[in-house]
């Protein structure tokens, strides 16, 4: 019994003490505070890579980016993070113009195109809005040639998607309403719903779907048709609205900003600069099958190039202002 | 009301400094909820109607319904089992009394994970069947969504009930059993007409928490897609870029989570049952006969599938995770947020929390014990409002109290404390004040009247005797702290991932090999603090 009491006595110190030095004193050498808004597994790789370069100590959390988002918003006041990774142009956007992103620009940032930057911040990877289709479930000559194809009646109960809680289906919501308006945008998801089409939490969960023939389309970012692919599954890819007169494949970019006030805003500064080199972007390219920004390189073997077809003439920086329109939109028409 | 009775002593005055103390406490706990309370009543009216119209109706029906359907099945299996196992020939009863409580150390959220991996959209069941049919998929296996979510809440939240039942069955008197046959009335009857009735506050306050529970979860309805509250909070929170919505949905839980509390109050108050304790023999075993093995099969379905059947599932994906090189790169030897670093992280600040709850508890529980008054009393239901409050909800107001009033405070680790400590500080009340009850002022009066001052009474008379209580609510706050996953999720600052957040990351992110060593640890974890209250508990209670 006593030595029970004295065991549990000595925790209940000791961890009061544990807790207080790992909160206040954070181990020697320069620091990076990385609030990250994309899977944990594609950013480590990138993370370990930095770490392993500069010697700088990289601090990582790992969440929804708009929820991290809201979250540097709310510490505005006292900022805990030095750079944001994102998975959306809109919601880097949206941080950009409500001023808790720090411009930077150094010689490295500006071999990314002008296009994939805004106000605040840089893109570092791109992906393209595409449909995925299992081989087994449909054929060829079935195929949807457009996302407004996805409308048809043919298709009801074949469609799997990400809901509203994902930023690249708002991120493409919004492109939608820039080149067809909202009123054609509104019956595009009212169709997409009367089709039946299942929201799914994430895009993991579509391709798996797909790839396992719980459906015979998604609607997803391109990678993650490769990601599938890789896994051995009968699937395929369309990058639709190719055709003449159609408004082209819609990209998007994930990106990097440094927060306003940041502790350690050499070490942000090196960190952006380093996602806007050859290594980091074939590492994106590699381990995850998107397109690298950063002019000349390569991307993985079998993946399009970005030049390679007909995008959507959107500039990514008109995202951030439709972010809301687009959730109220969606939601409107009975997308969850 | 007790110090008027004759032969104690005169109403006494609180020293002052104790009430300082308290009332320091007890306001320190109720700024978050008021804080919410006023964001939500400042929200527009436009934003209310329109969540008002459209959320409000299917969130309450789908939120009462699960809280409901859980309170009642886990009412059910709960007093069963306790009735199996303490009043019955059931073989083996000791092994099945200990098992049957076992299911404490698997956290609800822990639970949805290991129902995903094997019965969830491509886990084990479905893809064992789909390669037995020859096809891709069977989606007519799969079972998520409100059921999915039931089923794991009662297997893992019917262990309050049975623990209380079982106490109370074992308890019983002999004599008043007799007395039932000796009317004539059948095993049925006597049953229901004194084993139930005798049994009714035991159960009340069991369905109570498995109530509380079910309606301020998290992790499970949101890994398990059932549409509740906290789910559409969540949401909120992650996809908007407005407080607005998630304070008005939170204020309206909290109101739902008070009524409950009230309701069993009331329900509490009304009906008594008193039982003379002098005489008391244990109460006859039940001869199962021809039941036995159905019985023997029912308690073990039970620990087979709330225990068993887990700890089998973490055990083999923590064994992949080891085998897989990625896996073992991501989840062992990463450089940031590895297991290693979660774990020391929420052994940490578990301790920390349940010091520092037990520490300020103490102030309000004395206060309320031997100088009861109004003042002490607010104090003492204020301090508990944490108990009807969800994570979630202690985690959004201490993001609204943070930025507005400390935002030196916002995104460090003290904030995650505060949330534990917000949360979790009445259960370190409730047991030191039955502690402090059970404690008979004669003696800090005669250690008084010796000339011991009211600190060195404290020190050297009242603390001895209060040890093992205080270590008692120490565990139970350490235990809960250790697996809180919603204000955790919210709160902490970068590099703080704790053993639940390392589960729930993955396993949000359908990575089932990421998050099961996590898990694991976090389970193992629960064992040591479980098992030191489980005997503890058993020696208090009567023979």
């Amino acid at each position: 019994m006593f030595t029970r009491r004295q065991v549990l006595g000595v925790l209940a110190v000791g961890g009061l003490f544990t807790a207080v030095p790992s909160v206040g004193l954070a181990q020697g050498g320069e620091e990076l505070v990385v609030y990250s808004g994309r899977k944990e597994p594609l950013i480590q790789p990138v993370l370990e890579r930095f770490q392993k370069e500069t010697g700088v100590r990289v601090v990582l959390k790992s969440g929804d980016a708009s929820a991290l988002a809201n979250q540097l918003l709310e510490e505005q006041k006292n900022p805990q993070a030095d750079v944001f990774v994102a998975n959306d142009a809109g919601v880097l956007g949206r941080l950009g113009n409500l001023g808790v992103l720090q411009p930077y620009l150094s010689a490295s940032i500006e071999k990314i195109p002008a296009r994939y930057r805004g106000a605040g911040w840089v893109g570092v990877t791109g992906r393209a809005r595409v449909i995925m289709y299992n081989k087994s479930l449909i054929k060829e000559a079935d195929l949807p040639k457009s996302l407004l194809d996805l409308s048809d009646p043919k298709y009801k109960g074949k469609i799997a998607a990400a809901g509203t809680a994902n930023e690249s289906m708002l991120g493409q919501l919004s492109e939608m309403r820039q080149v067809m308006g909202d009123e054609k945008t509104r019956e595009f998801v009212r169709s997409l719903v009367a089709n039946q089409t299942i929201f799914l939490k994430g895009h993991t969960d579509v391709r798996k779907a797909v790839g396992r023939g719980e459906f015979p389309l998604g609607i997803v970012n391109h990678y993650y048709y490769h990601l599938q692919r890789a896994e051995g599954s009968p699937v395929g890819v369309i990058y639709p609205d190719q055709g003449a007169g159609q408004m082209g494949t819609m990209i998007n970019v994930s990106g990097v900003g440094i927060v306003k006030g940041a502790k350690h805003t050499a070490a942000a500064q090196r960190f952006v600069d380093f996602l806007a080199t050859a290594p980091a972007q074939e590492i994106f390219a590699q381990a995850n099958y998107e397109f690298p920004l950063l002019p000349g390189v390569q991307a993985q073997a079998g993946v399009r190039s970005l030049g390679d077809f007909k995008v959507t003439q959107v500039p990514l920086s008109a995202l951030a202002k439709e972010v809301d329109g687009s959730l109220k939109l969606a939601n409107g028409a009975g997308m969850p | 009301m007790r110090n008027l009775q004759a032969g104690e002593p005169a109403l006494r005055r609180a020293p002052a400094p104790l009430l300082w103390l308290a009332g320091t406490v007890a306001c320190a706990l109720a700024v978050p909820l008021v804080y919410l309370l006023v964001r939500s009543v400042e929200v527009d009216g436009a934003t209310w109607s329109s969540l008002l119209a459209t959320q409000l109706g299917p969130l309450l029906a789908t939120t009462l319904a699960l809280a409901l359907a859980v309170t009642v099945l886990a009412a059910g299996v709960g007093t069963g089992l306790a009735f199996l196992v303490e009043r019955t020939d059931l073989p083996a009863r000791s092994l099945w009394r200990v098992l049957c409580a076992m299911p404490l150390v698997i956290p609800p959220y822990v639970g949805a994970f290991c129902y995903l991996t094997l019965a969830g959209p491509q886990g084990l069941i479905e893809q064992w069947l789909a390669a037995r049919l020859g096809v891709a998929s069977v989606p007519q296996v799969r079972l998520i969504g409100f059921p999915a979510g039931a089923l794991v809440l009662v297997l893992t939240t019917y262990p309050f009930v049975y623990l209380l039942a079982g106490a109370q069955l074992r308890s019983t008197d002999r004599g008043l059993i007799e007395a039932a046959h000796a009317c004539g009335q059948g095993p049925w009857q006597t049953f229901r007409r004194v084993t139930l009735p005798l049994l009714a506050p035991a159960l009340g306050a069991g369905s109570l928490l498995v109530a509380l529970y079910a309606i301020s979860d998290f992790g499970v309805v949101s890994l398990l897609r059932v549409e509740t509250f906290t789910a559409a909070i969540y949401l909120q929170l992650t996809t908007r870029f407005d407080r607005a919505g998630a304070a008005v949905l939170s204020a309206v839980l909290v109101v739902i989570a008070l009524g409950v509390l009230w309701a069993e109050q009331r329900a509490q108050g009304s009906g008594r049952v008193a039982q003379m304790k002098s005489g008391w023999r244990p109460p006859a075993p039940v001869l199962l006969g021809p039941w036995r093995l159905p019985a023997l099969l029912a308690v073990g379905t039970v620990v087979g599938l709330a225990l068993v059947l887990p700890f089998a599932l973490l055990a083999a994906w923590t064994v992949q995770s080891l085998t897989d090189r990625s896996a073992l790169a991501a989840v062992w030897t990463s450089a940031y947020n590895n297991v290693w670093q979660a774990l020391a992280h929420s052994l940490a600040s578990a301790a920390a929390a349940a010091t520092i709850a037990t520490v300020a508890a103490f102030p309000v529980a004395l206060l309320w014990v031997r100088y009861p008054s109004r003042p002490a009393g607010v104090f003492y239901r204020l301090s508990q409002l944490g108990y009807a409050l969800p994570g979630l909800v202690v985690a959004l107001s201490l993001v609204f109290v943070g930025t507005q009033f400390a935002p030196w405070l916002y995104g460090t680790v003290a904030m995650v404390l505060v949330a534990y400590v917000v949360r979790f500080l009445p259960e370190a009340l409730q047991g030191l004040r039955t502690a402090l009850a059970q404690l008979s002022p004669t003696l800090e009066e005669a250690s008084r009247s010796l000339g011991c001052s009211p600190m060195a009474t404290l020190v050297r008379v009242s603390f001895p005797l209060l040890w093992p209580s205080l270590v008692a609510a120490w565990a139970l706050v350490f235990l809960s702290s250790l697996r809180e996953l919603p204000a955790t999720l919210l709160l902490r600052p970068a590099g703080f991932d704790t053993l639940p957040i390392r589960i729930w990351i993955p396993a949000s992110e359908s990575v089932y090999t990421h998050a099961a060593p996590a898990a694991l640890l976090l389970v193992l974890c629960s064992l040591i603090p479980l098992a030191f209250l489980f005997v503890r508990a058993r020696t208090e209670m009567p023979r």
